[in-house]
This record gives C-alpha cells, sequence and structure tokens, in this order.
C-alpha cells in the first residue's frame, strides 16, 4: 500500500524497517486497519478498562465476525472474543441452510484454516486458534456441508494466491501455480510414469517411474513449509493453512493411502 | 590473478561509525550499526546462499534463499533484509533452514532451462552455484508444468542478449538500472506469475529503448538472462587483470578479463575509487576498436602526402623520422616550440600536470622560473627555453605563414576535433614534415609523412591522471600488436635522434617525475600498487595524497574572487546566417570516435544528425530525416536533419564523430582570449534543404582515398 501510494509498483516492503520507523516517503508512518480506528470512539467513550473487560486470555475487545457461506443467518456480527466456534456456526449462523451437517469451517478469510465439526468446542480468541494450527485472521467464517469436496477448496486456496501474488517473492509467484498443478496431479491419482522430460536418458539423475500420490502430499506438504516459512508476506505465508488443514483433516478427499492417513492422524 | 567473480557482500555497505558485535554459527564478528546480517556474514567467509542481492543495490528480500534463524525471534527472517544487532545469535543453517532453500530452489528450477553445460553462464552462474549449496537432487514438480520457457531472445543489444526464459525474476536488472545508473529503463511488467522484465513498453527492445547500454543490469544477472555476447562467444575469462579506461576523464578502473590473450569482457571495479564498480558504455563495451581490421601495426613514410603509404621497418621509420627533425632544425635554427594535451582526453590532467602546456614544466611550474629550469637542466643535461612555446591554433597559424615546419601528433587528431578544417588543413599541408603516432590512419594522417603505429590502452603499462587528480595504474593485459608501447616508441626515437634514454619499465620514468615534481614526491608504482590510486599532492604532508585541496586556506590564505568582465563572441548571426550552432559529443561516441566508430556503438549514432527545432523547420520547408546543407562564414557541410524539441528554437546542434560530416569545416577561428579555447558553441549558420554532398566533402573524401593508400612491404619487392 505504500509503495503504490508513492507511486511505485504495489509490492511487498521487507520489514525493518517498520512503517511506524520509515514508512511512507521514508517518514514515520502508522498503518491501522478499520477494526481499530472503530473501537477508538468506543475506548474513549468508555475507558480502556471497560474495552478490555470484553474477551479472553490475551484477545481483548470485540471483533466483527463475517458468517457466511452455507448458513441459515449469514451476516456481520460483533462480539467479545471468547465464543466458541461451535455456538457461532449453530447458534448465530442456525446451522446450514442445505440442512446437511457441517463437514468443515474455514475461519480467518480466504487463507484460514478449515475446521473439523470436532473442533467447535474452540473459543474464538487469537493463541486458542494459533494453538490449533489455524487463525482468526479478519474473522471471516465460512461453513461447508458435507457435499464440499476439500481438495477442491486446497486447489481454491493455491489458486487465490496466484491470483493475488505480485510476484516479488520465489514461493508465493511460483509455489502457488505449482501448488495448483501438484494438487491437480492428486486429483488425477498420482503420475503414472515420469514425464517426458525426465524419461529422456540424458536427464540421467531424475527419477524414472511415476510419482504416487503419497508422494505428491509429500510435496505439497513440503511446499507448504516453503510458502509459510519463506514468503515475504501473509499472501504466501497463510495459502498453506486451507491446504494443509484440509488435507489433515479430510485425507480420504485426497486419494491418501491408508498408511498416510494413519500418520497424519 | 586466476579467474574468480569480484566478491559480492551481498548488501551495501554501512557507513556508521558505531559497532555492533553478533555471533553467526558460533563466531563472532563485529560490524558498523546498520550492516545487514548477510554482509556480516560475508565479512567472515560466511556465504549465506542469495540470489536477488548483490552489494551495489539496496536489499530487497525477494528470493528467500537467504534465510535464517535468530535465537529468540520466530520465524525465519531473511539476511539481507535483517540488520545486525549487538549480541544477536544467529544460526545460517539448521535442517530446518536446509529444507526451505532446498523448497525454493526446486521451485525456480522447476521453471528453468536445464542444459546448463551449453549454457554461456555455465560455471558463472549463481542460480547454479546455490543448486549446488542447498544440495538439489531432484525436482519433484517434473518438467511439464507452466513456465516462462521457450520466450524469444532479445539480441538488439550489440554487446548483450536478453534470454527472458532464463530469468528468475529477481529484479536485480531492475535495481541496478535504477539506483546504479538512474536511468530507470528496465522494469518488472506484470505480476504474480506473470512477472516479466521489460524494457519499457511492450514494443520495444533493449536497443530501442531508453537504455543506455552501461551493463550494470548484465553485471548486476545472477544468470545468463542479460550476458554479454563476447562470453557466449568466447566463452569464460580465466585470468583478470585490473587497469584503467582510456576514454574520458573520469577514470573508471575495470577487470580486463581475459582468456589468453584474448579479452573477454571489461567489468567495472568494484573497489575502482573513481567509479567503484560503475561505468558506461564506453569503457564496458566499446573496446574492439583495439583488434579493428583499420588498425596499422607497421610504421609507414612518404616523402609527400601525395604518394602511397610505404611500410617500413621501426629503424628505418624512426630513422627517418630523426633525420627530418634534425634536417628542419638545421634549416630554421629552431628547436622544438612546445607540446600541447588536448582537452577531453581519459589522461588529460595527467598530460597537464607533466608539463605539457607550452609554458610550463611539470607541476605547473612557469618556464621563466629558473630555479625550476635548473633543476631540469641539471637532471636532463640539456639547456631549456625560458620563452613559452606555441598553443595549437597559434603553431598552425604559424605553419600557414610558413613559420612552423613540423609537428608530431601523438594520439589526437586535430583535423576533425579542432574548429576551422580548412584553416587546419592548410597548416598541416604547409609543413615539411608530420608525424603521426596513432591506432589508426586518422584524419590528421592524410598530411603526415611518417606514421608510427600506436598501442592501445591495453598493450601498456603506465598511468592515467583522472579529472580529481587521482593517478590509477594503466597495466598491460596483452602484447603491442605494433611490437612497442607508447612509451618505448618515444625512447626509440630519442635513440635514432642519438640520445642515450635507458627507462626499462614506465616505473622508472614515474620515479624521475617524483624526483623532480615536489607535488608528486610521493608516487611510485609500488605505492599506487598498494594503494590502488593516489591523488596529488603526495608528498611528505600528505603520503596517502590529497582528496581535498586547500582544506583550510589558499597558498595566498583567504581564497580571493576576482571579478571578470563579460567578453562577447565577435561571432553574430543575421540575415545570411541567422541560426546558431552548437557541437558537441554523444554518449555513444567518444571525441572524434577514432575508437567508437570501430565497434557497435555506431549502432546508436550511425552518422551525425543536425538537430533543428520544429519551429525553425517549418519555416524551411524542412522535415525529419532530410537531407540539409549547414553553412557558415567558414564554409559548409551536408548532413541530416532530426527535429526535436531538445533545442531551443533559434539553435542548432550536431555532433563531431563522423569525418563524412565534418562538423568542424562549419566552426569558425574564433577562441577565447585567454586561453584560445575554441568557441565550438557558438557559429552563426544558415540550413538549407540539399540534395548530395558539398564539394568540400567530396574533395576530402577523395583526397582520404588517395592519402590512404598503402604499398605493403612486399608489394614493394
Amino acid at each position: 500500500m505504500l509503495e503504490s501510494l508513492e507511486g511505485k509498483r504495489g509490492e511487498v516492503r521487507a520489514k525493518p524497517p517498520l512503517p511506524a520507523l520509515e514508512g511512507l516517503f521514508g517518514k514515520p508512518t502508522v498503518v491501522n486497519n478499520v477494526l481499530t480506528l472503530a473501537a477508538v470512539p468506543y475506548i474513549l467513550a468508555h475507558g480502556a478498562k471497560s474495552y478490555a473487560d470484553y474477551g479472553m486470555g490475551r484477545s481483548r475487545g470485540t471483533m466483527p465476525i463475517q458468517l457466511a457461506g452455507n448458513l441459515k443467518y449469514g451476516g456481520l456480527f460483533e462480539t467479545a472474543f471468547g465464543i466458541t466456534l461451535g455456538e457461532l456456526v449453530n447458534e448465530i449462523g442456525g446451522g446450514t441452510q442445505s440442512g446437511r451437517p457441517v463437514k468443515a469451517v474455514q475461519v480467518g478469510g480466504p487463507l484460514g484454516a478449515y475446521h473439523p465439526v470436532s473442533d467447535f468446542h474452540l473459543q474464538f480468541d487469537y493463541e486458542a486458534f494459533t494453538a490449533a494450527d489455524g487463525l482468526i485472521g479478519h474473522g471471516g467464517i465460512v461453513v461447508f456441508d458435507e457435499t464440499a469436496d476439500m481438495l477442491s477448496q486446497a486447489h481454491f486456496a493455491m489458486e487465490f494466491c496466484a491470483a493475488e501474488s505480485c510476484g516479488k517473492c520465489t514461493p508465493c509467484r511460483l509455489g502457488s501455480v505449482r501448488g495448483m498443478e501438484v494438487l491437480d496431479r492428486i486429483k488425477a491419482g498420482g503420475r503414472a510414469a515420469a514425464d517426458p522430460v525426465e524419461s529422456l536418458p540424458q536427464m540421467h539423475n531424475a527419477p524414472k517411474q511415476g510419482r504416487s500420490v503419497d508422494a505428491e502430499l509429500s510435496l505439497i506438504s513440503d511446499l507448504c513449509e516453503t510458502m509459510k516459512f519463506g514468503s515475504l508476506c501473509a499472501l504466501g505465508g497463510f495459502t498453506p493453512y486451507p491446504v494443509m488443514s484440509a488435507i489433515k483433516h479430510w485425507p480420504e478427499d485426497f486419494g491418501a493411502s491408508a498408511d498416510m492417513v494413519k500418520d497424519k492422524s | 590473478m586466476t579467474y574468480q567473480p569480484q566478491k559480492d557482500f551481498g548488501t551495501p555497505a554501512s557507513k556508521a561509525s558505531d559497532i555492533v558485535t553478533l555471533s553467526i554459527d558460533g563466531r563472532d564478528v563485529s560490524v558498523p550499526v546498520g550492516t545487514s546480517v548477510m554482509r556480516a556474514a560475508a565479512e567472515i567467509d560466511n556465504n549465506i546462499p542469495k540470489l536477488c542481492a548483490t552489494d551495489n543495490v539496496k536489499s530487497f528480500g525477494s528470493c528467500r534463499l537467504c534465510l535464517i534463524e535468530i535465537e529468540g525471534r520466530k520465524g525465519t527472517p531473511a539476511s539481507c533484509t535483517t540488520p545486525a544487532e549487538d549480541g544477536m545469535v544467529v544460526k545460517t543453517q539448521t535442517p530446518h533452514l536446509q529444507r526451505l532453500r532446498k523448497g525454493v530452489m526446486e521451485l525456480y528450477i522447476s521453471d528453468h532451462p536445464l542444459d546448463c553445460l551449453t549454457c554461456s553462464a555455465n560455471n558463472d552462474c549463481e542460480l547454479q552455484d546455490q543448486a549446488a549449496n542447498v544440495g538439489l537432487r531432484d525436482v519433484r514438480y517434473g518438467y511439464e508444468g507452466a513456465n516462462h520457457l521457450g520466450e524469444a531472445k532479445d539480441t538488439s543489444n550489440p554487446y548483450f542478449d536478453f534470454d527472458p526464459s532464463k530469468c528468475i525474476a529477481c529484479s536485480r536488472c531492475v535495481r541496478a538500472c535504477d539506483e546504479v545508473q538512474g536511468t530507470f529503463a528496465l522494469t518488472m511488467d506484470g505480476r504474480g506469475f506473470a512477472s516479466k522484465i521489460s524494457a519499457g513498453l511492450p514494443t520495444d527492445d533493449f536497443l530501442s529503448s531508453e537504455c543506455v547500454s552501461c551493463g550494470a543490469c548484465v553485471e548486476a544477472c545472477p544468470t545468463a538472462t542479460l550476458q554479454e555476447k563476447a562470453v557466449a562467444e568466447i566463452g569464460k575469462p580465466d585470468r583478470t587483470e585490473i587497469t584503467t579506461c582510456a576514454y574520458c576523464g573520469v577514470g573508471c578502473t575495470f577487470r580486463a578479463e581475459m582468456r589468453g590473450e584474448q579479452l573477454v569482457r571489461m567489468v567495472p571495479w568494484k573497489d575502482g575509487k573513481a567509479n567503484r564498480g560503475h561505468s558506461c558504455v564506453k569503457g564496458r563495451f566499446a573496446w574492439g576498436y583495439a583488434n579493428h581490421q583499420d588498425r596499422i601495426t607497421k610504421p609507414m613514410i612518404r616523402e609527400s602526402i601525395d604518394q602511397p603509404w610505404r611500410e617500413v621497418s621501426w629503424d628505418e621509420a624512426l630513422g627517418y623520422a630523426a633525420s627530418e627533425i634534425k634536417r628542419i632544425q638545421s634549416k630554421y635554427g629552431r628547436p622544438g616550440v612546445g607540446v600541447n594535451p588536448l582537452r577531453g582526453q581519459n589522461n588529460v590532467q595527467g598530460a597537464c600536470d607533466m608539463g605539457s602546456f607550452p609554458h610550463e614544466l611539470s607541476g605547473y611550474r612557469h618556464v621563466s622560473d629558473a630555479t625550476t629550469r635548473a633543476l631540469f637542466e641539471e637532471d636532463w643535461g640539456v639547456p631549456i627555453d625560458s620563452e613559452p612555446g606555441l598553443r595549437i591554433p597559434n603553431m598552425l597559424d604559424a605553419a600557414v605563414d610558413g613559420e612552423f615546419k613540423a609537428l608530431y601528433v601523438q594520439g589526437e587528431d586535430i583535423l576533425q576535433s579542432d574548429p576551422n578544417t580548412k584553416h587546419v588543413s592548410a597548416g598541416l599541408a604547409a609543413m615539411e614534415c608530420v608525424i603521426v603516432h596513432d591506432l589508426f590512419l586518422n584524419e590528421t594522417a592524410n598530411y603526415a609523412h611518417i606514421f608510427l603505429p600506436g598501442s592501445t590502452f591495453l598493450e601498456k603499462n603506465g598511468t592515467f591522471t583522472n579529472a580529481e587528480r587521482r593517478i590509477q595504474l594503466v597495466n598491460k593485459v596483452m602484447a603491442p600488436v605494433n611490437g612497442m608501447e607508447d612509451w618505448e616508441v618515444t625512447q626509440a626515437l630519442a635513440h635514432a635522434m642519438g640520445l642515450d634514454w635507458n627507462y626499462s619499465h614506465p616505473s622508472e620514468i614515474m620515479d624521475e617525475i617524483a624526483r623532480l615534481t615536489p607535488t608528486f614526491a610521493g608516487v611510485s608504482f609500488a605505492r599506487l600498487k598498494e594503494a590502488g590510486s593516489l591523488q596529488w599532492p603526495v608528498n611528505e604532508a600528505a603520503p596517502d595524497g590529497s582528496p581535498i585541496m586547500h582544506v583550510d586556506g589558499f597558498v595566498r590564505g583567504k581564497g580571493q574572487f576576482v571579478v571578470t568582465d563579460y567578453v562577447p563572441t565577435d561571432e553574430k548571426t543575421g540575415p545570411r546566417f541567422p541560426l546558431l550552432l552548437t557541437t558537441g559529443r554523444i554518449l555513444s561516441h567518444y571525441n572524434v570516435g577514432a575508437q567508437t566508430r570501430r565497434t557497435a556503438n555506431s549502432a546508436w549514432h550511425p552518422e551525425d544528425l543536425l538537430e533543428m527545432h520544429p519551429t525553425d523547420a517549418e519555416n524551411r520547408g524542412l522535415n525529419d530525416g532530410d537531407w540539409t546543407r549547414l553553412s557558415s562564414r567558414s564554409g559548409e557541410t551536408t548532413l541530416r536533419l532530426t527535429v526535436t524539441e531538445r533545442v531551443a528554437p533559434g539553435v542548432v546542434y550536431t555532433t563531431f564523430h563522423h569525418p563524412a560530416t565534418q562538423a568542424n569545416v562549419v566552426t569558425t577561428d574564433f577562441s577565447d582570449w585567454a586561453t584560445n579555447c575554441p568557441e565550438y558553441k557558438v557559429t552563426a549558420v544558415q540550413v538549407a534543404a540539399s540534395n548530395g554532398p558539398t564539394d568540400w566533402q567530396e574533395d576530402y573524401e577523395e583526397l582520404s582515398e588517395q592519402s590512404r593508400r598503402i604499398e605493403t612491404a612486399e608489394a614493394a619487392e
């Protein structure tokens, strides 16, 4: 955003320096989202303690939550941190609109993790979701019923990353496209044979056999590690959340072998 | 020195004075505040894998190879964008980091050609190095995915190719163009997977773009995407020699990268004090003249300029030159009257320092000063004239008047460069002996009787002194094709004249300079080699030289400002010559173009063009590209017109790089009263449509053809 405001190519800046020290045109700059600014009047009117009394643990105050997807009552609800995921989906959202059982809930936005029903006890709290390999993100919640194909959802996450990528860092620029391709191959049941280039005798070091679904899953897992820890910003860094949570909780949607499923559980 | 790439610390040095100490892989290192962890590691030869970082541009943090772990911090920050802090404990190699790096390299190689062995950057490629460093053994993505392979190579630049299929989108070229050169010719087009380097608009290639071909992007590129054509053709160099560029007065130092006696490329030297790893298109690429077919490598003589040249041995040429000089001296009873440097040369400072003004001895000491004269007279054993000699325009005037008889011109083409060509040619034609010592049969040589072949800067040892008084070594990287370095030719001529000169190396000449010149007292080749360069005065008070002079005051005390009257030129526009002509040079050519016209730099400027404002062009019914006749009271020439708002109405501009144009036929012999500096910038002219070359151009071309005839030694037998 700061690059764009300066009239430059919209790319992520490496930090440090933090914008608060060296931001727009090299001057100290405070960057806040609307959520923060919207909380200011309440805090000024009622005091910091009153605001902090809402919430739990280190997650204090309130959060506007966007309920969407396969839900009876979608919409925007502001509530204090600490409410459980189950309460949000079933009580405030009224369960699925289709009437079918919930399969997955994506929490945090398009790059949030997919949570199974067994996570419904999780309290809406930054630390609790981090501990469950998820995130609160911007508070978006999307509900899917049992007809959802989690492989397609994982693919969508990579597509989203590829479409939004600025292209500056390698894990995001190349990784998102390779991620889509690997997931496509998983859908096709892995590779029966080495590709034409690998098959050439000149490619002495390349494997001459195909790659199983398990091998492809291990590749996507390594790719997600590279993207998560290697990306310059949260786009590439968070894309692994939906992908890896989908594989972890619904390995059957990916055609993983029984051994692989067992390893994951 | 055997071939090694120049050390790359990854990020620029910090200029801070405060020091921090951190631990990197168990070793302590102290660096100035603001130094990146990457550079701190490089200081102790811990080379963290990297691709987007290079130490002549700011850190960028895009390749994600240089990740590190820092004790007490989450995650794996990039070492190039993380400043070193006191007490920091850094690990550069852990199983986690290794996996991440291998993952990044696996992505890179899934979108890169695989035939390294036949790649022009083979073994000189950072992508290849890093693939090796991270232990990549299998690209599990296979090779059928989306990619950027099979894109067309842009070969439009005469010196380097742009092969986008090999690009890793690190933006080093874009950043080099912005931060090092400041031209902003390159950009990253598109975003995400579609990101690609572009030289401006989609319709542009490198040649048609804003690119000034400085080569900063080529130097910055970690792969073969931007690479010198010469490397593709010849191969990787195997040895390097540091030397100083022979073009302008900036004094860029270069690594001449060689294979055997063949120059592969000239790479600006990062430790060069005048250029710090940067250069322009001339020094970087335009050195091909050294092997041009026009190069004259054998001495030649003739009795008169209507005769063809006759190739002779060095002995015969030098013997003839000596006898002519002696003949003229005894006939007219006068020794030489002065030596002259011409401004605009790379070593013009050095030439002036050495007393090549007609009124000075070395170190700017006037010839009327008896003490200085005595110093030289004692050392040299010859009397020195206390009267100043002549400046070049005065020599030519005197020649026309029949009072100046012989001229020895070394490495300069006064016929093309000096104003009022007709006057110069008349002066030269009136002389009894003109000796030209040069690489090529230049325009002045059309009027010469003796031609002594010169050596290029690549073929000799010595020093050049740049515009900031910086004395830098010139190191011989190949044997002179004419058989002798220029100083050896001068010594051989002295021998032929019966003098007993016995220098065995230019360093001995420098010792003599130091002995006779107080400002050079501390200069020697050994000191220059050790220090890299020295800025005079180098003496007891300033043993390491003087980057800034007159720091606390001038010799007289405070500086004295003197108001001088503006002396307007006598050259006036009027009804016959209503426009003002200004002449100058352009980036791709050097001075009279003797060298650069014999390189591919002509791609940018194949001919001199007359620049004219659209209003003036419209008034004359002239269009872009028209042949026009440019005339002044001195003479006239023809050249093509380019209509541009770069020049103001009433002003026209052209260059003097091409002898076919001879812009100086038009310029006048007006000069300033104090220094005789020619008035190149103000000539009253008229411009009209033309349908062919002028009589002067036709006659001169015929003269050139006649004058350049050579009878080879074999043919003469």
